[in-house]
């Protein structure tokens, strides 16, 4: 149990070892999913295609 | 203590992916979001697989936007002797705007069954419209663990447009390596939630629902000019390069035979969609190739059509680099085979000039079109010789033409799309004007089905309906002909298919019908249709199994043990008759037994063999005199 409190008080501390890569993954994935959106165009001219 | 610093700041690094992979783990178990692959058990056919209708939404942004395709069942376990072949591509690929037969795997289909009537063949669609290569590469990679004897690939004409083309897509659209791990980042629930999300936020922002505003496309499409040789330009033929180049290596690698086609455009009857100022522009190209072909100089003609193609800003048409990396592959991979449709249109065309005689507009083709990308595919196969024909039962072109079922639904119902199609941007042709007369049934049903009141199954089975009432038979025999290519595991219109060749005295056809019916599910009146008609052909030898198959499962009050030993005689007699077909007695004794069940072809035959060898024969005489009364009896 020591182990536990000690890494949760390390935890509550030290964000950046944890919080910091949390964020950085979703900002990630996040931007792929903005950068790579598909322009509204091709719903309009699917028939073309 | 340093020791346990070290261990808290890896786990604590660790942690961000436990705590997505458990937002993902917990977003599955309640069901949030949908499963990509390929293909799914087929909910209606034990034992078989079937696209999965949520395979295409992994391309599209807007999941609400994918388009689906074909759902042609396959059996899980390939039976021994059994051809089967996968076909990837865009709506050209699925018959646009045919669809169902029109498509150009159909015809092939139809062509391979009738062609080789002893083998089994699953031509397996996996085509939609709106996609590009990153689909069909996606599509075709997963294809090595469902056993294909072939790939078929035409692809190409949507790099531009096409779901995560260089010109549909946002600035990292022009890497072919992070959109495809985009692709595969879409597998998880978790980017789907944030792709929804973000979708939610984008509708909002822009305060609307899908506008299809002509306006609204044209200024947007406006936005999506691709002159020659541009970034955009080269974008789009790099991923298409390293898409198609990369699928081709993975199949060939598992030594599957890959066949791919070259494409083809309208080239002198579609003027160009947008046109650049100036005098090297796609309308003056356009303007000078019109003028040539007029005055016959044909092959500067050819040449300036293509240029008006490849200068067009409104990329729809593949551009000519595109053919040339389907050309290339050919000399990298062992087991990769080009088709020449282009070539083959070229021929077909005249003055070798692509135009409405093959296509209904800029890329799609006409059913003859179709049936001539059917055909350049069929004659690959051929000379690859994955199929060897003995010629016995060779379907010509011609033939093929003649019988593909496509019925005149189908065919005004493309005829209708295309209309429609034409009416808005970007051909903006007016549609003609209707036409002041009761339409027919056909016309009401194509009608149906274009505006879906109709789904195309209870289309096909109205027509059915029509042309039995009307006894039109050659067009029941048509239908009932186009619901088995598009159900090929329904016994139903196998069956249905071969009692309307038998009432249209096409008995050699009804008997495939019915062996298939029979080898799909075994019935009695199927066992019955087939031994009646076998009989008429007067193969009994091949009746009899049939025969006592019915006489063991018999559903009727009436016995057929008599006929059952009658036609064990006759297959005795028979034998003896093949070996002296001069013996009068044998091919009496065989017309009397026909006579007996009332089979006036059969007896008919052997009257007609033993009268030729002595006229005057007096049994046979009397046999004729019976056959006649036959005849003339009332049924």
């Amino acid at each position: 149990m020591d182990f536990f409190r000690e890494f949760w008080l390390f935890m509550r501390t030290r964000k950046r070892y944890w919080l910091y890569p949390l964020l950085v993954l979703l900002l990630l994935l996040s931007a792929l999913t903005v950068f790579t959106t598909g322009s509204a165009l091709a719903p309009f001219i699917y028939s073309l295609f | 203590m340093k020791k346990r610093l070290w261990l808290f700041k890896g786990l604590a690094l660790v942690l961000p992916l436990l705590a997505l992979a458990l937002v993902e783990g917990l977003l599955r178990l309640f069901g949030y979001g949908h499963d990509y692959r390929l293909f799914v058990d087929d909910p209606d056919h034990k034992g078989y697989w079937i696209v999965n209708q949520h395979a295409s939404e992994r391309y599209f942004t807007e999941t609400d936007n994918a388009t689906v395709g074909n759902f042609e069942p396959f059996l899980k376990k390939k039976p021994d002797g059994t051809f089967r072949i996968f076909v990837l591509g865009e709506s050209t690929t699925i018959g646009y705007p045919y669809f169902h037969n029109g498509s150009f795997h159909r015809w092939l289909h139809y062509r391979l069954m009738h062609t080789f009537p002893n083998r089994n063949f699953e031509v397996i669609n996996l085509s939609m419209t709106a996609v590009n290569s990153y689909t069909v590469f996606d599509f075709g990679k997963q294809l090595v663990d469902y056993e294909p004897d072939a790939v078929l690939i035409y692809t190409g004409h949507n790099e531009y447009y096409g779901a995560m083309g260089v010109g549909s897509t946002s600035s990292l659209g022009s890497q072919p390596g992070l959109v495809r791990m985009v692709l595969q980042l879409r597998e998880f629930r978790l980017v789907q939630l944030l792709n929804r999300t973000w979708q939610r936020i984008r509708q909002t922002a822009s305060g609307q629902k899908v506008d299809l505003r002509e306006g609204m496309m044209k200024r947007m499409a406006a936005d999506q000019q691709i002159p020659l040789g541009s970034e955009k330009y080269q974008n789009g033929i790099e991923q298409f390069k390293t898409n198609l180049t990369d699928l081709c290596q993975s199949l060939s690698g598992e030594n599957i035979p890959v066949f791919v086609s070259t494409l083809v455009s309208n080239e002198k009857d579609l003027k160009p969609f947008i046109s650049a100022p100036g005098t090297a522009s796609a309308e003056q190209q356009f303007q000078l190739a019109k003028q040539a072909y007029e005055k016959g100089n044909v092959r500067q003609a050819k040449q300036q059509f293509v240029q008006a193609k490849e200068l067009d800003l409104l990329r729809f048409r593949a551009p000519e680099a595109i053919n040339q990396v389907i050309r290339e592959l050919e000399n990298r991979f062992s087991n990769v085979t080009v088709v020449d449709s282009r070539a083959v249109f070229e021929t077909h065309s005249p003055s070798g000039i692509l135009g409405r005689e093959t296509l209904l507009e800029h890329v799609h083709p006409n059913l003859y079109g179709y049936a001539l990308l059917s055909d350049a595919f069929y004659e690959a196969l051929k000379k690859k010789k994955l199929l060897v024909t003995d010629g016995a039962n060779e379907i010509s072109f011609k033939q093929l033409r003649q019988q593909m079922p496509i019925t005149p639904v189908d065919s005004l119902k493309g005829t209708y799309e295309v209309m429609i199609l034409k009416e808005s941007w970007p051909f903006n042709e007016p549609m003609p004007p209707e036409e002041n007369r009761p339409k027919t049934v056909e016309e009401q049903l194509a009608g149906g089905l274009v505006v879906k009141q109709i789904a195309w199954r209870d289309a096909m089975n109205q027509l059915l309906a029509h042309y039995v009432k009307t006894q039109n038979q050659r067009g029941a025999v048509q239908v009932s002909e186009a619901l088995v290519l598009e159900y090929p595991y329904d016994p139903t219109y196998y069956g249905q298919t071969g009692k309307l060749l038998f009432s249209a005295n096409q008995p050699e056809r009804a008997v495939w019908y019915l062996k298939k019916a029979f080898q799909l599910e075994e019935t009695f009146a199927t066992a019955q249709s087939l031994f009646i008609t076998l009989l008429k052909l007067d193969r009994p030898d091949e009746a009899l199994p049939y025969l006592r198959y019915a006489a063991a499962h018999n559903e009727t009050q009436f016995s057929l043990n008599e006929l059952q030993v009658f036609v064990e005689q006759l297959v005795t007699a028979k034998k003896q008759y093949l070996a002296d077909t001069t013996n009068v007695i044998l091919s009496n004794q065989l017309a009397a037994g026909y006579l007996k069940f009332a089979n006036a072809t059969g007896a008919a035959k052997y009257l007609a063999k033993s009268l030729r060898i002595d006229p005057r024969n007096a049994a046979a005489l009397q046999l004729q005199a019976q056959l006649r009364t036959l005849k003339t009896a009332p049924h």
